[in-house]
Order: structure tokens, then C-alpha cells, then sequence
């Protein structure tokens, strides 16, 4: 702000300086002259700040504003990818616990799901007969498409 | 830095129960919280709301541009009179006037053109908050490339723009008043000319940089909008190819976090909507209240006056009339950009 005060103060004293001194003149072939040394002058003054704009006054760096929007942009995703996980992880739950009510178990399932949200891995606590567990097995192997090798059981 | 608490702030508004995501736009600023609106569920009804405190609120400030007004044709009068009494006067009472006069709409001018700075600088602030959140959640909508490329797009231009503002178009208003006042004066066309020069720039360089902003946004939300939509449906072929119970709750699962995306996004948007227009309304309609004054002023300096202190209160006018372009501008391109994330993914 002072640098610009600086500035418009000079050149207005030019601008001043130069209308005074043309004023003064009456002779037409001086008149003429002077005009012409004034007008270089003063777009001399006009122009000289623009030799000191350095290019860091200008730092727009697009890259950065990339990185900040694909940073937002997976945040988000994340996001969004944990709150469908939720979802189907208590869509998933509720689904095994109703098919091991009508087989007459009592368990308890913990799923862990993949980056697409496929259960890829279950642990089954509870209690259990054979039979159930068979049930409740083929049920996860065919329904959910969760091998037999990724089931756990704690009885 | 600043970003990066945007993005800590982003991510705790969203972390949520799972049967939605939250998404909220970040708080308005204090300077801005007495102009929000009551009713934030209408664009109609809260834009009409703040416009109307806006409105109410201008009184003062028309009172004291009327004052400027009535100042600047007093001194008008008062120059007619001494033209008319002397002829060797003529000269010295053109400088005096001149002085006169732009020592007062100096004085109006600068505390408008403050205004129009702070008003820039807090519009560009909240955007910086608000347009991570708005990312971050046409992101979770599914519009993974459209958001990236939109905020890269808008952050770039905004910092041109408020780049351009305090390197060029602050110190151009003030020169090109100095210009103005010397020419007028002095009586020196040159100076007038290189006033002009200078004004023709300024305004051309806003327009210029606004129609970049608006093609780039035209064309980024065609090509993203279609890549960001082919990949959401290639996704939901993916889902379908898979084992039936898993394939249809995966399916419901990501609609419902699509659909609550959207509707939060929304959410989000109308209130970042309403608080850039909070912070910017007031201070606009003020800058325009005392251009058309202004305006007023020298057509009614042209009729009662002579000589060049009307062209002079005109050229206060054009400043007054570039800051408002200026202003406008910033938020402008705020607000369009937070439209684009709105529109989401076609």
C-alpha cells in the first residue's frame, strides 16, 4: 500500500509538473516539443511498476489446486465407501442372523468385506448344532458367496 | 494449510451413521451471519430475505452518498459562479475545483473500494472452505473426476482473479483516478487518454477472465459429467454380474449413499449459496447506491457546471462501476462453481 501511495503520489506531481510547464508556454514550435518529451515522461512513470511484478507475485500453481481437488475427491470417496460398507455389513448381518433363527442357532457374525463391499470373510460365534452349521455354511458359501476355507467358527 | 483443515473439517462433518452420509457447508462468517436468512430450505424465499435486510439495511449509506452528492454540486455551483465573475480566474478556479472535488469523492471512493476488497477477501475465504466439502461430496455422489477438475478449475481462477485484484485492479483504480484528477486539472488529453486506456483494460480483463471461467466449467462438466457417468454404470453392470442377496445389497446399499450424497450435497450448496450472497449483497448494493449517485451527480454536474469537473465525477463513477465488477465477479464464479457441484452427475 505505501509502494502504491509512493506511485500515484510521483506520478500525479508529474502529471501536475508536466500541465504546469505546458501552460507556461505561449510559443507553438516549443509548445509542441515539450508535449512530446512530457508524453514519453509520463508513459514512462505509467509503466515503470510493471518492470519490478516479479512472477512469484503471480504463484498460481494449478498442480497444487489438482492435488487439493483429487485430495477432497478421495476423501469423499472414502467416505462414501464406509458409509455403503456400513450398510451392507448390517443388511449382511441381519440376513445370516434371521437364516440362523430358522435353523436354530444362536450366533453371533462379524463380516469383513472387500474394497468393493463384497463379503470376502465371516466369524461365526455362538452356539450351534451340526446340523445348523452345516445349514448355516452351505447358506454362506451359496447365498453370499463366502468360501468355506473364510468361515471362521468360535463355538 | 488452510486446505488441509478444510479437508479435517469436511471429513468429521462426514463421518456419520451409516445409514447416511452428512455433509454440511462450513459455518458463514460472523460479518455475514446477520444477513442469512431464516428459512435456508428456499433459494426463492432465503435470496428475497436477504435481499430485503440488504435493502433495509442501505439507508445510511444513501444518506451519506447523498451528502458526497450535494458537497460535489455546492462546489460545482460554487465554480460557475467564479467563471463567470472572472476570466483571468479561469484556469486557477479549473485546479481548485478539480481538487476540491476529488478530495471529496476520494474520500468515498477509497472507503468503497476497502469495502470491496474485505467483501472479496471473505467471499474467497468461505470459498475455500466450502468448495473442499463440496468436492468431497459430489465425490461420494460418484463424480469423482467432475469434482476434481471443478475445484482445480474454480480455486485456479479465483486466485487469478484475487491475484488480479490486489496486483492490478486495485492500484489500477487508484492510478486511474490520479490520472483522471491530473487530466481534468490540468486540462492534458494525454492523461485522459491514458485513464481510459487503463479502464478499458481493467474491465476487459474481468469480462475475459469470466468467460474463461464460464467455458471451462461448460466444457469440464461435459467431458467429466460423461466419464463420471459411464463409470457409475459400468459399476452397476459389475454388481449385477454378482452372486444374487450380495449383488442386490450392494446395489441398495450404494443407492442409498448416492441418494443421500445428493440430497446433502444439495443441502450444503443452498447454504454456501446463501452465505456467499450474506457477504456479498450488502456491501454490493452499497458500492451501487453510490455509483448510480455518482451517476446522478454528474448529470446534474453537466447541467449546471461546465468545464471538466463533470468528466471528472464520471470518472469516479467508472471506478466505483469497476469495483462492483470486480466484486461481482469473485462471487460469481464462487457461486457458479457451487451450482456445477449441485448439478452433479448427469
Amino acid at each position: 500500500m505505501q509502494l502504491l501511495g509512493k506511485y500515484v503520489v510521483s506520478l500525479t506531481t508529474a502529471a501536475i509538473l508536466c500541465g504546469i510547464l505546458l501552460s507556461l508556454l505561449k510559443d507553438d514550435s516549443l509548445r509542441k516539443l515539450l508535449r512530446l518529451v512530457c508524453g514519453i515522461f509520463l508513459i514512462l512513470a505509467v509503466l515503470e511498476p510493471l518492470t519490478e511484478i516479479s512472477s512469484s507475485d503471480f504463484s498460481w500453481q494449478y498442480s497444487a489446486y489438482v492435488s487439493e481437488g483429487r485430495a477432497a475427491a478421495a476423501v469423499g470417496e472414502e467416505l462414501a465407501a464406509d458409509a455403503r460398507n456400513r450398510i451392507i455389513k448390517e443388511e449382511l448381518h441381519s440376513y445370516i442372523l434371521d437364516k440362523a433363527v430358522s435353523t436354530g442357532a444362536e450366533i453371533e457374525a462379524e463380516l469383513t468385506l472387500d474394497e468393493n463391499g463384497v463379503p470376502v470373510f465371516v466369524h461365526i460365534s455362538g452356539k450351534w448344532t451340526p446340523e445348523s452349521k452345516s445349514d448355516i455354511s452351505r447358506f454362506l458359501s451359496e447365498e453370499l458367496g463366502i468360501a468355506k476355507e473364510n468361515q471362521q467358527w468360535t463355538g | 494449510m488452510r486446505f488441509l483443515l478444510a479437508i479435517l473439517a469436511a471429513a468429521a462433518l462426514l463421518v456419520t451413521p451409516a445409514a447416511a452420509l452428512e455433509i454440511e457447508a462450513p459455518e458463514v462468517p460472523e460479518s455475514g451471519r446477520e444477513w442469512m436468512p431464516e428459512n435456508t430450505h428456499s433459494i426463492a424465499e432465503g435470496v428475497g430475505e436477504i435481499f430485503h435486510k440488504a435493502v433495509q439495511a442501505l439507508r445510511p449509506d444513501l444518506r451519506e452518498a447523498a451528502q458526497v452528492s450535494v458537497g460535489i454540486l455546492a462546489s460545482v455551483i460554487l465554480l460557475s459562479v467564479l467563471r463567470l465573475t472572472s476570466d483571468s480566474m479561469k484556469q486557477t478556479a479549473e485546479i481548485a475545483g478539480t481538487t476540491t472535488v476529488a478530495s471529496i469523492l476520494f474520500l468515498s471512493t477509497n472507503s468503497m473500494l476497502h469495502l470491496a476488497v474485505n467483501t472479496i477477501t471473505e467471499v474467497v475465504e468461505y470459498g475455500k472452505l466450502l468448495l473442499p466439502v463440496m468436492t468431497a461430496a459430489l465425490a461420494a455422489q460418484g463424480g469423482i473426476t467432475a469434482s476434481g477438475s471443478l475445484y482445480a478449475g474454480t480455486m485456479l481462477f479465483v486466485a487469478v482473479l484475487s491475484g488480479m485484484v490486489s496486483h492490478f485492479l486495485v492500484p489500477g483504480i487508484y492510478l486511474f483516478l490520479a490520472l483522471y484528477t491530473g487530466s481534468c486539472a490540468c486540462g492534458e488529453e494525454m492523461l485522459k487518454r491514458i485513464g481510459d486506456l487503463l479502464k478499458n483494460s481493467m474491465s476487459w480483463l474481468l469480462k475475459t477472465i469470466l468467460m474463461i471461467f464460464t467455458s471451462y466449467l461448460g466444457l469440464t462438466g461435459v467431458v467429466t459429467g460423461t466419464t463420471d457417468a459411464a463409470v457409475l454404470k459400468a459399476t452397476k453392470v459389475t454388481m449385477a454380474s454378482f452372486i444374487p442377496v450380495v449383488g442386490g445389497v450392494l446395489s441398495d446399499a450404494s443407492e442409498a449413499v448416492l441418494v443421500s450424497a445428493g440430497v446433502m450435497k444439495n443441502a450444503a450448496g443452498v447454504y454456501g449459496i446463501f452465505a456467499v450472497l450474506a457477504l456479498l449483497l450488502n456491501p454490493f448494493l452499497r458500492i451501487a447506491a453510490h455509483y448510480l449517485i455518482l451517476k446522478l451527480t454528474a448529470a446534474f454536474c453537466c447541467v449546471i457546471g461546465e468545464g471538466r469537473v463533470p468528466a471528472l465525477i464520471e470518472a469516479f463513477a467508472s471506478a466505483m462501476g469497476i469495483l462492483l465488477g470486480m466484486t461481482g465477479a469473485v462471487c460469481v464464479m464462487v457461486l457458479i462453481s457451487t451450482v456445477c457441484f449441485m448439478r452433479g452427475v448427469a
